[in-house]
């Protein structure tokens, strides 16, 4: 593990969802980059996140448009989805594109936690 | 691995076809789309060869295919290449696609047909899919030589057509095939252009086309019969038999049509009446001409199809042999004739000369006897009887002719002699004939006989004649006369009838056009009832079964009402399917007729006709372009129910598509605060000790927010619920604006905290007639959109002003205003302009109930972009109450 904090990617459209997942992520020592759209998200990934969070219903570009986008720039990044569609058709969709995890809206922040720990201690060994 | 053993049991291959009916229906597309899907299945599938012809398309579906290449062969120094049979079978895929099964191999290659490949191909236990069109196969070889003038060279035996094990017909419309030869789509040799441009006619396809769809039939029945034998299923199957009926005046035809059906039931086969149009026809008695459309109406009901030929100059033999050979029919039913001897061979036998030239079609000639109890069903509603009153015009016409003629012959004979006077009389004569017809112009003929006998006969002034020569010309004189008269009359009787019968088609035809350019059921039934009323001189009321009854639809005069007798009569006349009310057998007291109206699918309505003349209601000729007008409309009504039904399932088909759009939609924006809140809530819970209190009362405050926003959406849903529902009642009482405006800035006065606001309202505006809660909540609804759509320090301006006989009032912004694209679907319901980064997203509801409340209020709400800066503007228009006005003016 290297000194500097883990790095990870907010991306969601909804202002108060962000300021909490940087709140809630934070209080865990993570460096937090947010992007508000899908395009934001695409220039941050430059920046090499650990992990990234994806909203699917973002106004500029498909959810999972931009899940396979982000995968065929960046194999490696571990991506929780974090949606409000609950369905399971979408889910394995989500999966299917490259998605490590999938959490429904609305969600549990000691759940959300644990399971980005587990899919960056996953995605590192 | 099952299928591997079952392959181990077979030893030979199986055998697909794709049939088509000619060059271009797209067979060796079909066979490659299934090949690339059985590949995807997994099969290993070569082509051995297949035929691009440079089709891009075509050339498309090989890709990814595994092709076997072709083997080279010189033959008269030519390098030609065919199917490398050798390399397929060492290949040993489990499918070879081998197209054009007919082909002619290159001497010297091991079959000298393609088929003979194919067979060693098979017994090598390998699986071949094929293609084949249908004049190739042999049994059809003649056939389709009649049918095109083209014989096909390139045959294949039956017997390996029988032995497929699965047959494919791959199938195209002429007139797409024809398309698609015009589009430069079918392949075509430069050298055989000009051959298949004739190939290529409508006539030519169709009758192709049938060919192929019957042959695959038979196939088919051939399958079914051994299975049925195989497991002892007992039949009826059909086969590809054909029955033409030849129908005429004589009264056992409906016999004929009979015996027809029965052997059309018999070889579960088609049947199609027909009668042929002479010249005789036009001189049928209007018993005849009922007799004959009662017949072909017959046949209709039988299931069968009715056809009406204008016949040419050829006989009427030739024209039904025609008709037969184009239609691929197999068997035509024609009644014995009861014309003498003389009449016969004067005329010729129509049963004789087809019984001759039908060639392998077989005739059926059935004798009276058999069809005597079969009588022609009768007609169960008397038609008026034609009789014309005495008319003495054309009788006083003919003695003047004879007359003026006299004067002319007393004028010229000194100087031309009495031979040519006669002519002048055989004038008069025959123009009489051809203008009024046979009787004046045999009292014509009489008085001119006696005239010329009298005034210049020797001895003149007398009725003798002494000279014997001059005998012999009077008799002749008089025969002349009669028969041209005869001949002249016969001639003019025709015109009148065919000129009517043109007449009739004309008005049937622009009715028929008529219907085809209306789109709904009221213009139907509206045009029909017009029309009808308009052609035949009757009133008319259309009924259209209606929960379990019938129901007047449309009329002509439209304000016409039935009374109680009518409505029996109409009710009797849907129920049973039959005439009832005036002149018929049914319920006769009735002042309409009521006649059903049908479609090969059964009876669809009732047409009443009434007229203001007393007696009978309809001519003959009336009658029958009655039923014709009938039957067109009924097939229009027909269309219209069918394309009723196709908009009922696209737009069942629409509903739930936007109704999972809705849920998507709903559920994210209850979700988004909720989870906003839980996660706030829950990060307060368990991570206190790690917040300062600065996160901490920013977290309660997101709570506080989330919930406010999750509240505004639910009461939004709540609302546009009761809007969609009729449950929304303005309680509209007169309301100062000024009033309600200041109270909606109130309520909206966190949300607008960071605009500045500007008001601009006119003053002394009359009251409105509002719902004041509704219409706060509107002016709540444009606040909180211009906040929301605007950046923060910008001003919001709220203007009012009176406008003619209303109030309006503006909420403008100054943010980027509304796209274009967005501006006609602003007002839906959950639909949002794409926004900055920094705006929470809306309900996408507001705007929608904001205009179910206006609308509930009778105003009208739109929205624009400023034209004096960039910025959106929405506009209220609120119509002032009369009583208002006054009190306004009075004040």
């Amino acid at each position: 593990m290297s000194a500097a904090p883990l790095k990870i990617l907010v991306v969601d459209d909804e202002p108060p969802i962000r300021k909490l997942l940087r709140m809630g992520l934070g209080t865990q020592g993570y460096e937090i980059l947010e992007a508000p759209n899908g395009k934001a998200s695409l220039e941050l990934l430059a920046r090499n996140p650990d992990l990234i969070i994806l909203d699917l219903g973002l106004p500029d570009i498909q959810g999972l448009e931009l899940l396979r986008m982000i995968r065929a720039r960046n194999e490696g990044v571990p991506i929780v989805v974090l949606s409000s569609r609950g369905d399971e058709v979408g889910k394995v969709q989500a999966l299917d594109l490259g998605a490590d995890d999938y959490v429904t809206k609305p969600f549990g922040m000691d759940e959300l936690l644990a399971r980005i720990s587990r899919s960056i201690w996953c995605g590192a060994s | 691995m099952l299928e591997a053993a079952r392959r181990e049991e077979r030893q030979s291959g199986r055998l697909k076809i794709f049939v088509g009916a000619a060059p271009g229906v797209g067979k060796t597309y079909e066979m490659l789309q299934q090949a690339r899907a059985r590949k995807q299945d997994g099969y290993d599938i070569v082509v051995g060869v297949v035929e691009t012809h440079g089709r891009k398309e075509t050339q498309a579906l090989l890709e990814g295919l595994e092709v076997v290449p072709r083997r080279r062969l010189e033959y008269r120094g030519q390098s030609l290449e065919e199917m490398d049979l050798d390399a397929v079978i060492a290949r040993h895929p489990q499918i070879v696609l081998v197209d054009e099964l007919a082909h002619t191999n290159v001497p010297g290659s091991r079959h000298p047909k393609r088929y003979l490949d194919v067979e060693e191909l098979l017994r090598h236990g390998i699986d071949v899919y094929t293609t084949v069109n249908i004049q190739h196969i042999e049994s059809l070889n003649d056939v389709v030589a009649q049918i095109t003038h083209v014989r096909v060279r390139e045959t294949v035996p039956d017997s390996i057509f029988d032995r497929a094990d699965a047959i494919e017909l791959v199938d195209l419309t002429p007139d797409d095939l024809i398309e698609r030869l015009k589009e430069g789509k079918v392949y075509v040799p430069k050298q055989a252009e000009r051959a298949l441009e004739h190939y290529f006619s409508p006539g030519n396809l169709t009758a192709l086309r049938e060919l192929a769809l019957r042959r695959t039939a038979e196939r088919v029945d051939e399958q079914l019969l051994t299975h049925m034998q195989a497991h002892a299923i007992p039949g009826p199957w059909a086969a590809g038999e054909r029955i033409l009926v030849c129908v005429s005046e004589d009264p056992r035809a409906a016999g004929l049509v009979r015996y027809a059906k029965r052997l059309a039931d018999r070889l579960h086969a088609p049947f199609t009446a027909l009668c042929v149009e002479t010249r005789r026809s036009l001189e049928w008695s209007e018993v005849e001409r009922d007799r004959v459309a009662d017949t072909l109406r017959l046949a209709e009901a039988l299931g069968g199809e009715a056809i009406t030929l204008p016949g040419g100059d050829r006989s009427i033999a030739d024209d039904v042999i025609g008709y037969a050979q184009a239609n691929n029919v197999t068997q035509i039913v024609v009644g014995k004739s009861t014309r003498s001897r003389w009449f016969e061979i004067l005329h010729g036998s129509v049963v004789h000369e087809l019984v001759r030239r039908s060639g392998n079609i077989s005739v059926h000639v059935i004798a009276g006897e058999e069809l005597a109890r079969d009588p022609i069903p009768k007609k169960t509603v008397r038609a008026a009887e034609q009789v014309a009153p005495f008319d003495p015009w054309p009788y006083a016409a003919a003695l003047l002719a004879v007359a003026v003629a006299l004067g002319v012959g007393e004028l010229i004979e000194p100087f031309l002699g009495i031979e040519n006077v006669d002519l002048v009389f055989l004038t008069a004569v025959v123009g009489v004939a051809v203008r009024y017809g046979l009787w004046p112009s045999l009292l014509a003929t009489v008085a001119s006989s006696l005239c010329y006998n009298f005034f210049f006969l020797p001895p003149i002034y007398t009725f003798t004649i002494t000279d014997p020569t001059n005998v012999a010309a009077f008799v002749f004189f008089t025969i002349v006369a009669v028969v041209v008269s005869h001949f002249a009359a016969r001639g003019r009787t025709r015109t009148v009838a065919a000129h009517e019968r043109v007449r009739a088609v004309e008005l049937l035809y622009a009715f028929s056009r008529k219907l085809a350019g209306v789109g709904t059921l009221d213009d139907v039934l509206w045009a029909t009832a017009y029309q009808t009323a308009l052609m035949l001189k009757v009133r008319v009321v259309l009924l259209l079964p209606e929960s379990g009854s019938i129901a007047v639809k449309a009329g002509y005069p439209p304000e016409d009402t039935l009374d109680d007798a009518d409505i029996a009569a109409a009710n009797w006349a849907w129920e049973n399917d039959r005439s009832a009310g005036r002149g018929s057998d049914t319920l006769p007291g009735a002042k309409r007729l009521f006649l059903p109206m049908r479609t090969g699918r059964g009876a669809i309505g009732v047409i009443g006709i009434d007229s203001d003349k007393p007696g009978p209601l309809l001519t003959p000729d009336q009658r029958r372009l009655l039923d014709a007008l009938i039957d067109q409309s009924a097939l229009a009504i027909e269309r219209v129910y069918l394309v009723e039904d196709v908009d009922r399932a696209k737009r069942t088909i629409e509903t739930d598509r936007l109704r999972s759009a809705l849920l998507t939609s709903i559920s994210h924006d209850l979700k988004t605060p909720l989870a906003a809140v839980l996660a706030a809530a829950g990060t307060l819970r368990d991570f206190a000790t790690a917040l300062t209190d600065a996160e901490k009362a920013d977290l309660l405050a997101t709570i506080i927010d989330e919930s406010e926003r999750l509240n505004r959406f639910i009461a939004n849903l709540l609302d546009m619920t009761k809007l969609e529902a009729g449950a929304i009642v303005p309680n509209a009482a007169p309301h100062d604006l000024d009033e309600i405006v200041g109270s909606a800035l109130r309520r909206a006065s966190k949300i607008l905290a960071r605009h500045r606001v500007e008001l601009d309202l006119a003053p002394a505006l009359p009251m409105v007639a509002v719902d004041a809660v509704l219409f706060e909540q509107v002016l709540f609804n444009l606040l909180d959109n211009a906040a929301k759509y605007s950046p923060a320090g910008t001003t919001i301006r709220v203007r009012s002003w009176r406008d003619q006989d209303a109030v309006c009032l503006q909420v403008l912004d100054e943010g980027s205003g509304i796209p274009s694209v967005d501006l006609e679907h602003i007002f839906d319901k959950f639909y949002r302009v794409e926004k900055g980064d920094q705006v929470r997203a809306g309900t996408g509801l507001g705007l929608a109930i904001s205009r179910g409340f206006i609308e509930a209020m009778h105003g009208t709400i739109n929205a624009a972009n400023r034209s004096d800066r960039s910025g959106a503007v929405f506009a209220i228009r609120l119509p002032i109450p009369p009583a208002v006005e006054q009190l306004d003016t009075a004040a």
